[in-house]
């Protein structure tokens, strides 16, 4: 038993993938390995299984932390290997094959074989078990273990497909025997085993005892939800928590840059826009939509709204895409003026009436009123109507029965929406995106699927479907020795595999955008 | 007696009936299925008729009703379409939170009605009963958000000396019970102020009545009078208080919970409505309405049986 | 004792005595006082406010009390003062609504168990016995839920639950007067019902009537503004006194003054109409000889 595991760690080493086991010669075993970190955040899972419900409050807790995937994210946004050492593709973008990494354990002791894997992906892809973003790989012809590879073959060639493994539940490996429990207890290969939850209150991770990498720097995280930012800022400043995964209240910021804490502002894969029903009245015109994006003042809106932590877009188009583009988002300039002409060019020179309906979020609550009054300011007169969100998600995401609405989508690599002509802004040009979508998705090369998605990003830009506002940050805030939390929000999870509380972090660690 | 005990106790039974009725038709018209809200801005329609199928909130809803009555009658609360976690267990764990701090509340609201009422009574129609009369209605119009808000900028902002928020669990008794302190002073005060106002008349009531009288004509001081004699009998509507106050502080822990971030039975009802979790949001207030229902009862009961004058 | 019925004759001196007496009331001068300037903030609220309440001014957020702002402004940079004004309406609309619900569905059925007894009487009173213990934030709860949240469900919610309180003070006090020889006499000299009910019954109970209304304003006002805060009543962006106490509790820590403006205002409200409703109770033991 020793000499087998001596040989796995000795391959692991082996192997070294860039990402966990490659921390040879850094210092972060100075940290206070019996330290407990509490980091605050505000929405408790709804379940605390990932695989079930599409809520980003689960994977944040649970993807990377308890549970791991062949291939993650690193905080820059880049695909790295984890449960897979390696991975090699076929010519014709069909064939991937994975090899798995050995002697890696579930926190229960099982140990986990490429059979797992394939049972993890075969449940992703069958829509039975209702994956949040199974859809991404239900273009499966075939997965099948060979020794410890793992090879998946495509109906259609897909570059996407690595990332789409990476980035969301589809690709977590499961133990087959605990799949009956998953939302009680959840178990996973990854650095922390899950230990218990108060509901509405907290959940604690431990140290996987099985964990085949290098130990987290703490053997425990707490994740401590609080319902109102006030409790969370004095929570951090009284010492209660260590950390703030995101600030609810950009304004906030400034408290905690300097004296003894640390801010870490990174780009998240959010883009926070005014949905514009492109099917009602006067917005099925391009014209007014163009009005509309030059009628709003960007900037303001990030400034207030984000505490001017962020970018303003001007199309889905953020930095964590591999085609993003900064000029387009420089497009449609605030000009009132160009605002007004458009909209007589359009038909309406004394402007019309429009509902502006908002879900209960800061950033909305905020927006909404700084959008009503540009948009009255060229002759648009806007009225407030706020809603709670199963009510958003009815009558305007699957009913379609709104005009305008602020809403922040927070996945990443979506433009695929708007070539889904069922898909809530009902765009014209649904066709012609996915025509050039699909090309994109065949190309042969990856700077030929870069470009075909660049030119789908300037249409809608030029299309002008949506007022996009501005791509947030996310804001960190820490005591500042709080060493190797993720730099980003660009991934779902909250990354603590390389967590410690004083200490160094390994240069190879903070090159791949681990917070020093 | 049993006849009046059967009788009441059917018409707690028909009002549990009646409520659950109500309760599961109001929620069966909200808009915004719970297989809609899992599965978030992923829904397809047919995503969402399939998840409604697996979870049982397509079927007729007579047939729910039944499964979910029947369920409650076996004492199985079921299991929440959303966490998938049982939710008896659930609210078993919130019961730790929101028992003691009712408690808690009682404690304080009966140390504060009892001083302020009593002082009021034997001081009525001077300034003192005036002044105490006063901090009475004060205390019931502050509201008990504000109430607590207060404290919170006094206690935990200003002097850090206590909690201004959360409940880290029985696991450190001591800081459980500092966090506690609070929330139970915020529901404590404005009862004890309502709970004044009774123990005040009942008190007067006594004062004026004919046996007190002939003690003091026999020489025997107001309050010594008042403790030999009148405390008792002025004690017996006190325990109907006492009864209607519990329910009314059972309700108000719902609002205190959310003031200061305490994962109790009212944040675990909130929340449910919120994330459309109909299963808990039935359970909970099928069991709030049946304490409070039973409360009733027992209070009713109690002071049947301490007073034999009361006539039906 | 027997309740004195109400004559016609010398109803003006009476009046002006009366309303001498009732100033001289501290309860119910002092609430009365309150509620006059209530209403007043409220009424002109509607036609003008310092600034109007939904505009934000993102750049003066969280400013403390100054000339331009009086009270300040919240974290969107809006006006507190114009939105206490305009919050006042919502809370008086609220109480208005729920209390009128519960008089229109209480009284009348509480005059029914009084006047004719037996089996409606029953039926009635356990009705009633029914609504009264279930708590009505609970029932506030439940129906925001199915049918969204705002001001008017909430209030259907909380005058439903104030039906069962007008019930039985009007059923009791009713049989006080129905009991009395005047009314007797009039019953054996043949006056219908109706009459009975409207002529006698009804201007007896009145005042006592009123005071519970009043009481039930104030508590209306209180369970408003709780609806508000746990975001189960008024929706935002529309002022209300209960809403920006639970978004100022967000900035405690920056500016604690933004909660305790719109704290006072509920508690001033709320103490205005209970001791305008304690007030008229006291005059009206006062005129019936009970000590007060």
């Amino acid at each position: 038993m020793a000499a087998k595991a001596a040989m796995a760690v000795a391959g692991t080493a082996m192997l070294a993938a860039a990402t966990v086991a490659g921390t040879a010669g850094a210092a972060s075993a100075t940290a206070a390995s019996g330290a407990t970190l509490v980091v605050a955040s505000s929405v408790f899972p709804p379940t605390l299984d990932p695989t079930a419900n599409a809520a980003a409050a689960i994977d944040e807790v649970f993807e990377y932390n308890v549970y791991q995937n062949l291939v993650e994210l690193d905080p820059k946004g880049q695909v790295v290997p984890v449960l897979a050492t390696k991975y090699t593709v076929a010519p014709n973008g069909l064939r991937y094959s994975f090899e798995v990494r050995r002697g890696v354990h579930f926190s229960n002791g099982d140990l986990m074989t490429p059979a797992d894997v394939v049972y993890s992906l075969k449940r992703a892809a069958n829509p039975k078990d209702n994956y949040p973003y199974g859809v991404l790989l239900q273009d499966l012809s075939s997965v099948a273990a060979s020794g410890d590879k793992v090879v998946v073959t495509l109906a259609h060639p897909d570059n996407q497909f690595l990332y789409d493994l990476a980035a969301y539940s589809n690709g977590v490996v499961l133990d087959p025997k605990t799949v009956s429990t998953l939302a009680t207890k959840p178990v996973g290969t990854g650095p922390y085993e899950f230990a218990s939850e108060v509901t509405n209150y907290s959940i604690t991770l431990k140290r996987n005892p099985y964990y085949w990498g290098k130990a987290p720097g703490v053997s425990e995280v707490e994740f401590r939800y609080f319902s109102n930012a006030n409790s969370e800022i004095e929570a951090l400043k009284t010492g209660q928590v260590q950390v703030i995964d995101n600030l609810s209240n950009p304004q906030d910021a400034k408290q905690f840059q300097g004296g003894g804490f640390k801010l870490i502002s990174g780009p998240t894969n959010g883009k926070i826009q005014v949905t514009i029903n492109n099917s009602y009245g006067p917005l099925a015109n391009v014209k007014v939509r163009q009005a509309l994006q030059y009628a709003t003042d960007k900037q303001a809106i990030l400034d207030a709204a984000g505490g001017g932590y962020g970018r303003v877009i001007a199309s889905d188009d953020v930095p964590g895409d591999p085609w993003y583009m900064p000029n387009v988002n420089r497009t449609y300039a605030y000009n009132p003026a160009k605002a007004k002409k458009l909209l007589a060019e359009a038909g309406y020179p004394h402007g019309f009436s429009l509902v502006l309906t908002l879900p209960p979020y800061n950033y909305a609550l905020t927006a909404g009123p700084l959008v009503q009054a540009d948009l009255e300011a060229v002759g648009v007169k806007v009225a407030i109507k706020d809603i709670q969100w199963p009510l958003w998600l009815t009558q305007v995401f699957s009913k379609h029965d709104y005009q305008l609405t602020i809403v922040d989508h927070v996945e990443a690599r979506d433009i695929s929406e708007y070539g889904d002509c069922t898909y809530y802004w009902v765009f014209a040009g649904c066709k012609t995106v996915a025509a050039m979508l699909a090309q994109a998705q065949a190309a042969k090369t990856l700077a030929g699927e870069v470009a075909g998605y660049q030119a789908v990003v300037k249409l809608i830009n030029k299309e002008a479907v949506n007022d996009w506002l501005y791509n947030p940050d996310q804001l960190t805030a820490a005591k500042s020795d709080v060493v190797g939390l993720p730099g980003s929000g660009l991934t779902e999870s909250f990354d603590l595999s390389h967590v410690s509380v004083g200490g160094r972090l390994a240069s190879s660690l903070a090159a791949e955008g681990y917070s020093p | 007696m049993t006849s009046y005990l059967a009788r009441r106790a059917g018409i707690v039974l028909v009002s549990l009936f009646g409520a659950s009725v109500a309760v599961f038709a109001v929620l069966a018209v909200l808009p915004g299925s719970p297989a809609q809200v899992i599965l978030g801005t992923q829904a397809t329609p047919q995503a969402v008729r399939q998840l409604s199928a697996q979870i049982g909130t397509n079927k007729p809803l007579w047939d729910q009703y039944l499964h979910w009555v029947h369920g409650l009658l076996i004492g199985q609360l079921g299991q929440s379409y959303i966490s998938h976690q049982p939710i008896g267990p659930q609210i078993a764990q919130a019961l730790t939170v929101t028992g003691p701090l009712i408690l808690l509340a009682l404690a304080v609201g009966t140390l504060v009605a009892l001083p302020l009422g009593l002082g009021g009574a034997l001081h009525n129609g001077k300034l003192t009963g005036a002044l105490l009369g006063g901090l009475s209605q004060v205390g019931i119009a502050v509201p008990s958000f504000v109430g607590g808000i207060v404290l919170i900028i006094i206690f935990g902002v200003k002097l850090r000396l206590l909690p201004s928020s959360g409940f880290p669990g029985w696991s450190e008794p001591g800081q459980a019970l500092r966090s506690l302190v609070l929330p139970a002073a915020t529901l404590g005060l404005v009862e004890g102020a309502i709970l004044s106002r009774y123990v005040r008349a009942s008190v007067l009531d006594q004062l004026r009545s004919d046996y007190l009288r002939t003690a003091r004509s026999k020489g025997l001081s107001r309050a010594r009078a008042l403790w030999r004699h009148g405390l008792r009998n002025a004690m017996v509507p006190l325990v109907t208080v006492l009864g209607l106050e519990l329910a009314a502080l059972i309700v108000g822990a719902i609002v205190v919970e959310n003031v200061f971030s305490l994962p109790g039975v009212g944040q675990l009802l909130l929340n449910a409505v919120g994330n459309r979790d109909l299963l808990v949001v039935q359970d909970i207030v099928m069991l709030l309405a049946a304490v409070v229902l039973v409360i009733n009862l027992v209070v009713d009961l109690s002071y049947r049986l301490l007073d034999p004058r009361v006539r039906d | 004792m027997t309740a004195a019925p109400v004559e016609i004759a010398g109803a003006c001196q009476r009046d002006r005595a009366g309303i001498r007496r009732w100033a001289r009331n501290p309860s119910a001068a002092a609430g009365g006082a309150l509620v006059g300037l209530i209403v007043a903030v409220a009424l002109v609220s509607l036609v003008w406010t310092p600034y109007p309440p939904l505009a934000v001014d993102p750049s003066h957020s969280l400013a403390g009390p100054s000339w331009s702002h009086p009270l300040g402004t919240d974290q969107y940079g809006r006006d507190v003062l114009s939105r206490l004004m305009a919050g006042s309406r919502v809370s008086l609309y609220a109480g208005v609504v729920s209390v009128l619900v519960a008089t229109v569905a209480g009284v009348p059925a509480g005059l029914l168990a009084a006047q004719w007894g037996g089996v409606p009487a029953q039926v009635v009173l356990r009705l009633s016995d029914v609504l009264y213990a279930f708590p009505a934030l609970l029932a506030a709860i439940v129906l925001s839920a199915a049918l969204g949240s705002s001001t008017t469900t909430a209030m259907l919610a909380i005058g439903i639950a104030f039906v069962p309180v007008l019930v039985r003070v009007t059923r009791s006090n009713a049989l006080v007067v129905l009991g009395s020889d005047y009314v007797l006499a009039a019953r054996a000299y043949g006056r219908r019902p109706l009459a009975i009910l409207r002529r006698h019954v009804l201007p007896n109970i009145a005042t006592t009537l009123i005071a519970q209304m009043s009481l039930l304003f104030s508590l209306a006002i209180l369970a408003e503004a709780g609806l508000d805060y746990l975001g189960l009543g008024t929706t935002p962006p529309t002022a209300s006194w209960g809403d920006m106490i639970q978004t100022a509790q967000n900035y405690l820590s920056q500016d604690p003054l933004l909660s305790v403006w719109p704290g006072t205002a509920i508690f001033l409200a709320v103490l205005g109409f209970s001791l305008l409703g304690e007030g008229t109770a006291e005059l009206r033991n006062a005129r019936l000889g009970r000590s007060a």
